[in-house]
């Protein structure tokens, strides 16, 4: 429980490419969910999920778009799906006898429901990033 | 004995049943502002929300028998009126067996809007009495201080005769905000 409470879930990104190429950005990324600067121009479509949260995949997701050369993506839909998932687990328990006592080790199945977290949105580039 | 075995399940089956937890994430996307303390209006997606000023997006993960609707809803209530919003915009809750997962945007309508929701009460210390300013002229988005404030020193639209109402900008506690206006209705 302690070991699997101090793993982070990975977080996997992609992203396609709908605009001109460009430099991968190094700056700051501006995230909006409600509108587009005027003038801004769409770089590409990129996309960030996982077994975790938008405070992880939010970022990833503008990191991203930074590697399109984005500096401003827009997030378009946020959606979570959730699946259970069955995973053998493996337990110990005492066994043999009382004058010969031994460890013996056992197998169950056990289902848990998991959240995958999916961000999807568009990147672009706005103002003084504009080439 | 009976009795001991029997107010054991009756406590398991009560923590069974309270047994439930929402917790919240956030990413700031705007300027938070201090507590709201008011009520919180409530746009679902599909819906078409008044205009406003995004804040941030919001996430509430609801577990166990917390996994619902309302205890979603209720979490990202409680995170938007943390960052000063008065609504939540785009609200979509995504329904799992024993784990529920809601997003929203966390917004400020301004509170002049007709769709904005009823006044704050306020959290903090009382406000100012409502004043005017006569002498100073303010422009949208410039710093203030004092929540409720109002001016007309913008002056009425060019095509009126008389200064609107409600005044043409008010003080959010933070900054001027200068909603459109329209023109008083002729005087009979």
């Amino acid at each position: 429980m302690v070991a699997l409470g101090a793993c982070r879930p990975p977080v996997e990104s992609s992203a396609v490419v709908t605009g001109p190429a460009a430099e991968e950005h190094g700056g700051s990324v501006v995230v909006r969910a409600s509108d587009v600067p005027p003038g801004a121009r769409q770089v590409g479509v990129v996309e960030a999920h996982g077994m975790t949260t938008i405070d992880r995949l939010v970022p990833e997701l503008a990191s991203r778009a930074a590697k399109l050369g984005a500096n401003f993506v827009k997030v378009d839909d946020i959606s979570t799906k959730f699946e259970i998932l069955t995973h053998p687990v493996s337990y110990q328990y005492r066994c043999g006898t009382q004058s010969s006592p031994r460890q013996c080790t056992g197998t169950r199945t056990q289902s848990d429901e998991v959240a995958t977290t999916s961000v999807t949105g568009r990147a672009f580039r706005v103002g003084a990033a504009e080439r | 004995m009976i009795g001991r075995v029997a107010a054991g399940w009756v406590s398991i089956l009560a923590f069974v049943a309270s047994c439930g937890t929402t917790e919240t994430h956030r990413v700031v996307t705007g300027r938070p502002g201090g507590a709201y303390g008011g009520e919180l209006a409530v746009h679902m997606h599909g819906t078409s929300p008044p205009p406003y000023e995004e804040v941030a997006i919001l996430q509430a993960v609801g577990s166990a028998s917390h996994a619902d609707l309302a205890h979603v809803v209720e979490g990202l209530k409680k995170e938007a009126a943390a960052l000063g919003c008065n609504a939540l915009v785009n609200v979509k809750v995504d329904q799992g067996a024993g784990r529920a997962s809601g997003t929203a945007l966390c917004a400020r309508i301004p509170p002049t809007h007709p769709l904005a929701p009823p006044a704050a009460a306020p959290a903090g210390p009382p406000p100012s009495p409502p004043s005017t300013c006569p002498d100073r002229g303010v422009e949208n988005g410039a710093a203030c201080a004092t929540p409720d404030q109002k001016c007309r020193t913008t002056g009425p639209p060019p095509n009126c005769a008389a200064p609107p109402s409600p005044p043409d900008c008010f003080c959010d506690g933070r900054q001027w905000a200068c909603p459109a206006v329209s023109c008083p209705p002729p005087a009979e």
